[in-house]
């Protein structure tokens, strides 16, 4: 936390190859988030990569407060997402899950299970809110604390939890619906 | 169920961005100038003072002489002759074309009414055109009525 505290003083001052190692610790699960809101890779590189140039022009301007840097980038990306869909109103089909995504898994049905699961929880979590998508990319996939994840929003702890607690139930019920009946039960 | 999404959720952290994009878009970021609030508290005060001054000098050296050779040359006596006698000649050009325009014009209808063929003079024409014209024929009684008043 005190590395990062430096690389960030650094940063505010223009040190580049400061700025460039908050990019890398950052830039994977930024770019994470946003693809899983924009549900295409062509936008979410280009949004991730205007992310990181506002956040590098805006350096000066920024303050912890006692919240960690990833809180301030969240911001930005939320926002850039919304500007996006803001701009370009028209409904996006979601691409496939990438193979990384499933390149753990050792055989190729599993992989394809696995594969189709993960399609069917990025389709379900395109469906919920606003909100209720950011809370839960940032609590389940990226880890974020309650107190950063409502420093990112703008919300308070409660409301955070609130939504998450709702967001997981609309989650559940938005993938039993997109889940094809068990054939081989009727059989 | 809520474990269950849970590590379905955490399985999309598989997804990572392509490291050609990583490369690219991270080199074209740190190329850029750093953020203007940065360099606003790195330029000392004394050496923006200084860059402020030398800009002023540079504007002076380059909009002033052009200012003063205009000026300079607008007054040079010389150019101002020969100004004047390109006035002269212009005016010259534009008299003798109007001469020599007139000259025919006046020339066609001086030759028009000394010629008695022309057709619009010809006696004969206009004899017998002042037989097709009725003139005893009132178009308005009323005015034949007043002048047979005055006249008489």
């Amino acid at each position: 936390m005190k590395e990062e505290e430096s690389l960030i003083q650094k940063a505010r001052k223009g040190d580049g190859n400061a700025f460039g190692k908050l990019y890398d610790e950052y830039l994977p699960r930024i770019y994470r988030f946003i693809f899983l809101k924009t549900g295409r890779k062509q936008d979410a590189e280009d949004i991730t990569h205007q992310v990181f140039l506002n956040a590098w022009q805006n350096m000066g301007g920024y303050k912890s407060k006692g919240f960690p840097f990833s809180s301030w980038l969240y911001r930005i990306a939320s926002n850039a997402v919304i500007d996006h869909y803001r701009t370009r109103r028209e409904h996006r089909d979601i691409e496939t899950v990438p193979e990384d995504a499933v390149a753990e898994t050792p055989d190729f049905e599993n992989r394809l299970d696995t594969a189709f699961e993960l399609e069917l929880v990025k389709t379900a979590l395109n469906r919920l809110e606003e909100d209720q998508q950011n809370i839960l990319l940032m609590k389940f996939v990226d880890e974020l604390s309650n107190k950063e994840i409502a420093e990112a929003l703008g919300k308070n702890e409660g409301t955070v939890r609130v939504i998450q607690h709702r967001a997981l139930k609309q989650l559940k019920k938005h993938i039993d619906e997109q889940r094809p009946q068990d054939t081989t039960k009727e059989a | 169920m809520n474990n269950d999404l849970r590590i379905q959720l955490k399985k999309l952290k598989g997804i990572q961005p392509d490291p050609d994009f990583i490369r690219r878009s991270k080199s074209v970021i740190i190329a850029l100038h750093p953020h203007p609030a940065a360099m606003r508290f790195r330029v000392p005060f004394s050496l923006f003072w200084a860059g402020a001054m030398a800009v002023v000098l540079l504007l002076a050296v380059v909009i002033f002489p052009a200012e003063q050779s205009v000026s300079i040359s607008s007054l040079n006596p010389d150019r101002l002759a020969q100004e004047l006698n390109d006035l002269d000649i212009n005016v010259q050009l534009k008299e003798i074309k109007y001469y020599q325009t007139s000259n025919q014009e006046i020339a066609l209808a001086i030759n028009e009414i000394g010629d008695t063929r022309t057709r619009h003079l010809n006696s004969a024409l206009l004899e017998s055109e002042l037989e097709n014209v009725e003139t005893q024929t009132a178009t308005n009684p009323e005015i034949d009525q007043l002048l047979d008043e005055v006249i008489f």
